[in-house]
């Protein structure tokens, strides 16, 4: 803190004096506490001895002092509940198991306001922290994002708490959201190896015809190096090769969801990584101007056109929160994914 | 702490620490040069930037050696409370030079505001409000910067004045309504706001007639005003702007000036005193702090309310403070409308017929002047001859003979004329004193009281007649059209603000509070139709406003000045547009390139039916000019 009373050399049993006092969470109104920082509970001892000598002398200076101070600690207390009241909701972007994923998004404010709002939601078994910085009409979010395990999580409730503007208390509120996180699984290489070894119908020569994102596991010779010299954002392109007639003959790709008996979870956690590969292989591109080549997923008894935008952060979020089924998968062409008969 | 120096608050909380600065320069108990000193420095680093600054061990080595320097200030003399300024300020100086860590922002906001509480005690100026308003601006800004030091991204800039301008407008109110809301225990203690005592000449046990201002000295010493409602202004002004107020009386001549003479039976009390019985006007009494203790009474005086501290009452009819007040103070007066005395006086003794030092010429001028006949036809002859001589504050007076002086130069002030009334009236043989006092004052129009100052100081005699003391004044009454305002109607509304300041804030009280909101209610009860009224009347205005700047909006978006310009252009281009035909549904002009041609139709809907801002003549043309542009 930039006015931490530890910068006044107070002596230790002072100060974790104050963290006490710091660790108490008052009650204000369903869904909001009040806390004090260090500076907090500093200002407000200072205020007390202001009015104790205002009342006591009755000096209406001093108690024009302390009503001063007062009004700004009631004010600070009213614009921080107006911030985290007006806070917009971040988009979180979609998460991938055991990654880490650095958010850095900014966006307009609906009203003109200062500080910075710490939110924290629980993921499952994690939680989620963000900061929030606000700025004039700019909102600046901040946080590193990271999810040990795969789901669909539905976020409905927001912890956010702030000690802007002047520092003096930690107003906590809760509020009630529908935020839906996605988590996808950690994909696993999956390739439908011919007999050279290549990439099953996919090698034609030096042509490639687009670039995919890398994943563990890619050949280093398919990345394009030339392209990741001067790239900023860290990720390495993998050039996919294929002929002409692949790439109009549409991939199909079933996925059985069901699982034996005797085989562990993780193998059906496997399966769906395996999915999840395929899907980021032939799903939707991020330059809009590549080739595409026609896709599709039957993941259990659901289909979805990976063409499609819609259909294809449908795909995301069933591969998110699939769970194993007793039904075999729909249809009968493409390429079948299956536990069974794999023990 | 040393990588946070330039920090973006690094002028504000430089503003904070002025603030306090300022505020405590506002007492007359701080020394010009010690205030200076962290002004100077402060400027200095303002102009140079964070660049002029001593590190941390030497900025509190300078704060030591002031500590050392007001400890031997205080051996040699000087004041305590003096000393103690001193210090502070000098401890600013040594916060202002240091270097900018987040810890030197944290003691300028900590100083500044132990100067602004320290100031609080030290003065009662208006001008406090100032310092008081700036700092809570500057303080909002200054943490509202530094309170992110610990976050991503450091501390945050300052936000733009109009954002921060509500939070401290809401500041302001809060601090209103605090101020009034707060209950009030008078104790009365050291911490009340104190002003150095202003220096009055008259108001001691003994004076010298050749001691005396020479100059008109336009020091307010008290304001008076109406605190009741009984009474109309103008009835106020006409029943209170002719009285003597009464200060020290003086029964000893000693031959060069007066003494008060013997201690008479006196007795002290503090709270409420009934002098007489009946009802009078309630006038609130502003005394400014003076070296003198008296308090000065009018002729009719009822009632003393609520005396903040002890007096004395002697038999001679002086009223004193036990102990000089160092603050202004309310005084509560209950005043008949008549000018009758109200305190009982004891039968005149001894020293007031004392003759013993009455100057040879001047009993031989009252057997002069006098004439024969009854000592008070006698003595009223020489007070009308008196009366008709010169009234002149700057005539030389031998100060070994000041009363041959007076009858030589037949010209004087009133405390000669008072003097020489006064021994005449012993010569006489009836016993006389003189009293000082104030009289008459000067009426403010504008704030409708009534404001004593120094120069309004008059001296006058008493005299045993028909066996109580009967007032003569034999000063002429040239005295009172002196002129000694250079801007009469600038200083009534100052004056007037300055009553405002003591009486709602120095002076505001739990009655005051009980007041106002008897006041609020009042209004509100005479005000409630309106209020209703206006509480119907506005959300329809503003329903109606909205509808209609709407609905105007819309006229001017669908059949404003754009369409006519914009169906020409395209008609140059071979496309004709229907009337209410939206753009979308037309062909891309001729020489036009598709993709502008959707950007710019795209464009056109969000400034007529998004939240783009609506487009005049000037900028269709322009947006016109850049699809025909080539590349």
């Amino acid at each position: 803190m930039a006015y931490d009373p530890a910068d006044l050399k107070l002596p230790a049993w002072l100060l974790s004096l104050l963290d006490r006092v710091v660790r108490l969470r008052l009650p204000l109104a369903p869904g909001w506490r009040l806390g004090f920082t260090r500076p907090g509970i500093i200002f407000v001892a200072g205020l007390s001895g202001v009015w104790a000598a205002a009342l006591y002398s009755g000096n209406n200076l001093l108690y024009l002092c302390g009503a001063m101070l007062l009004s700004l600690m009631l004010a600070a207390l009213l614009q921080g509940s107006y911030l985290l009241r007006r806070l917009p909701m971040p988009v979180l972007p979609m998460l991938q198991a055991g990654e880490t994923r650095v958010l850095y998004q900014t966006m307009p404010l609906p009203a003109v306001c200062s500080g910075v709002v710490a939110v924290a939601c629980a993921v499952g078994d994690a939680s989620l922290q963000l900061s929030a910085r606000c700025h004039g009409r700019e909102l600046r979010w901040d946080g590193r994002l990271r999810v040990e395990q795969r789901g669909l999580f539905s976020a409905r409730e927001l912890l956010l708490s702030t000690t802007a503007p002047l520092g003096l208390f930690l107003l906590c509120c809760t509020r009630s959201v529908a935020m839906e996180v996605v988590v996808l699984p950690v994909p696993v290489l999956f390739l439908r190896m011919d007999s050279s070894g290549n990439e099953a119908g996919s090698f034609s020569g030096d042509e490639w015809h687009d670039l995919r994102a890398y994943v563990a596991g890619d050949s280093p010779s398919r990345i394009h190096w030339r392209k990741a010299q001067g790239e900023t954002t860290h990720t390495w392109a993998v050039k996919r090769f294929g002929a002409a007639g692949d790439l109009q003959a549409k991939a199909c790709l079933r996925v059985d969801l069901r699982r034996p008996s005797g085989l562990p979870y993780s193998a059906f956690e496997q399966l769906i990584g395996q999915a999840w590969y395929w899907v980021k292989q032939h799903g939707e591109h991020e330059d809009a101007g590549a080739i595409r080549q026609p896709a599709e997923l039957i993941l259990g008894a659901r289909h979805f056109d990976l063409a499609d935008a819609v259909e294809y952060q449908s795909a995301l979020r069933a591969i998110a929160g699939a769970e194993p089924a007793l039904q075999p998968p729909a249809g009968r062409d493409g390429l079948l994914l299956s536990l069974i008969g794999a023990d | 702490m040393a990588g946070v120096t330039g920090l973006r608050a690094e002028r504000l909380t430089l503003a904070v620490l002025l603030c306090g600065i300022a505020s405590l320069a506002l007492s007359d108990f701080v020394s010009p040069l010690y205030w200076s000193l962290p002004v100077c420095a402060a400027l200095l680093r303002l102009w140079r930037g964070p660049s002029f600054a001593l590190s941390e061990m030497q900025a509190s080595l300078v704060g030591w050696l002031g500590f050392i320097w007001v400890v031997a200030e205080v051996l040699l003399g000087r004041a305590l409370v003096i000393a103690f300024t001193d210090f502070l300020l000098i401890l600013a100086f040594a916060v202002v030079v240091e270097a900018a860590t987040a810890r030197n922002h944290l003691h300028r906001m900590l100083v500044g505001l132990f100067l602004l509480l320290a100031a609080a005690v030290l003065t009662d100026t208006m001008f406090y409000a100032l310092p008081l308003l700036a700092m809570a601006w500057f303080l909002w800004r200054a943490a509202a910067c530094l309170y992110g030091l610990g976050w991503p991204g450091g501390d945050l800039p300052a936000a733009e004045i109009r954002q921060d301008l509500p939070a401290v407008l809401l500041v302001i109110a809060l601090a209103v309504t605090l101020f009034v809301a707060m209950p009030r225990f008078e104790f009365h203690t050291l911490l009340s706001a104190m002003q150095p005592r202003m220096e009055t000449s008259g108001f001691s046990d003994s004076v010298r007639l050749g001691d005396f201002a020479r100059e008109l000295d336009t020091s307010v010493v008290m304001r008076i005003e109406l605190a009741g409602s009984t009474y109309e202004p103008a009835q106020f002004r006409r029943l209170v702007a002719g009285r003597y107020w009464r200060g020290a009386t003086l029964s000893q001549f000693t031959g060069k000036g007066w003494q008060k003479g013997g201690s008479g039976r006196f007795r002290q009390q503090a709270g409420d005193i009934r002098f007489a019985a009946g009802d009078g006007m309630h006038v609130a009494v502003y005394r400014e702090a003076s070296d003198h203790g008296y308090i000065l009474w009018p002729d009719g005086l009822l009632y003393l309310d609520d005396l903040p501290q002890s007096v004395r009452i002697d038999d001679t009819g002086a009223m004193t403070f036990v102990r000089a007040p160092q603050r202004r103070l309310r005084l509560l007066m209950d005043i008949a409308p008549h000018h009758a005395h109200s305190l009982p006086m004891r039968a005149p003794r001894r020293l007031e017929s004392d003759r013993s030092r009455t100057p040879v010429p001047l009993k031989a001028w009252v057997q002069r002047v006098g004439g024969t006949g009854v000592a008070s036809v006698r003595l009223a002859r020489i007070a009308t001859e008196l009366k008709g001589w010169q009234y002149d504050l700057n005539v030389a007076v031998d100060a070994a003979h000041p009363l041959l002086s007076f009858l030589q130069n037949r010209r004087g002030h009133c405390e000669l004329y008072a003097t020489t009334l006064a021994l005449a009236a012993r010569e006489l043989g009836l016993p006389s004193r003189v009293v000082n006092g104030y009289y008459r004052g000067e009426w403010n129009q504008a704030g409708g009281f009534l404001l004593l100052r120094q120069l309004h100081a008059h001296s006058w005699t008493e005299v045993w007649l028909e066996g109580q003391w009967q007032r003569m004044d034999a000063t002429p009454s040239a005295r009172w059209q002196l002129s000694y305002m250079r801007f009469p109607t600038l200083d009534q509304l100052w004056e007037t603000a300055k009553l405002t300041w003591y009486r709602y804030v120095l002076a505001f009280s739990d009655v005051d509070r009980a007041g106002l909101v008897d006041q609020l209610w009042q209004w509100l009860k005479g005000a409630a139709l309106w209020l209703l009224g206006g509480a119907l009347a506005v959300p329809l205005i503003w329903i109606c406003y909205r509808s209609g700047l709407k609905r105007f909006q819309n006229l001017l978006r669908q059949h404003g000045r754009l369409w006519p310009l914009l169906d020409r252009w395209l008609k140059q281009r071979g496309v004709y547009r229907l009337p209410h035909q939206p753009l979308r549904t037309l062909p891309v002009p001729d020489g036009i390139k598709p993709e502008r041609w959707t950007q710019f139709v795209r464009q056109w809907e969000m400034q007529a039916f998004g939240t783009a801002s609506p487009w005049h003549r000037r900028e269709l043309k322009r947006h016109l000019g850049a699809l025909l542009r080539r590349g």
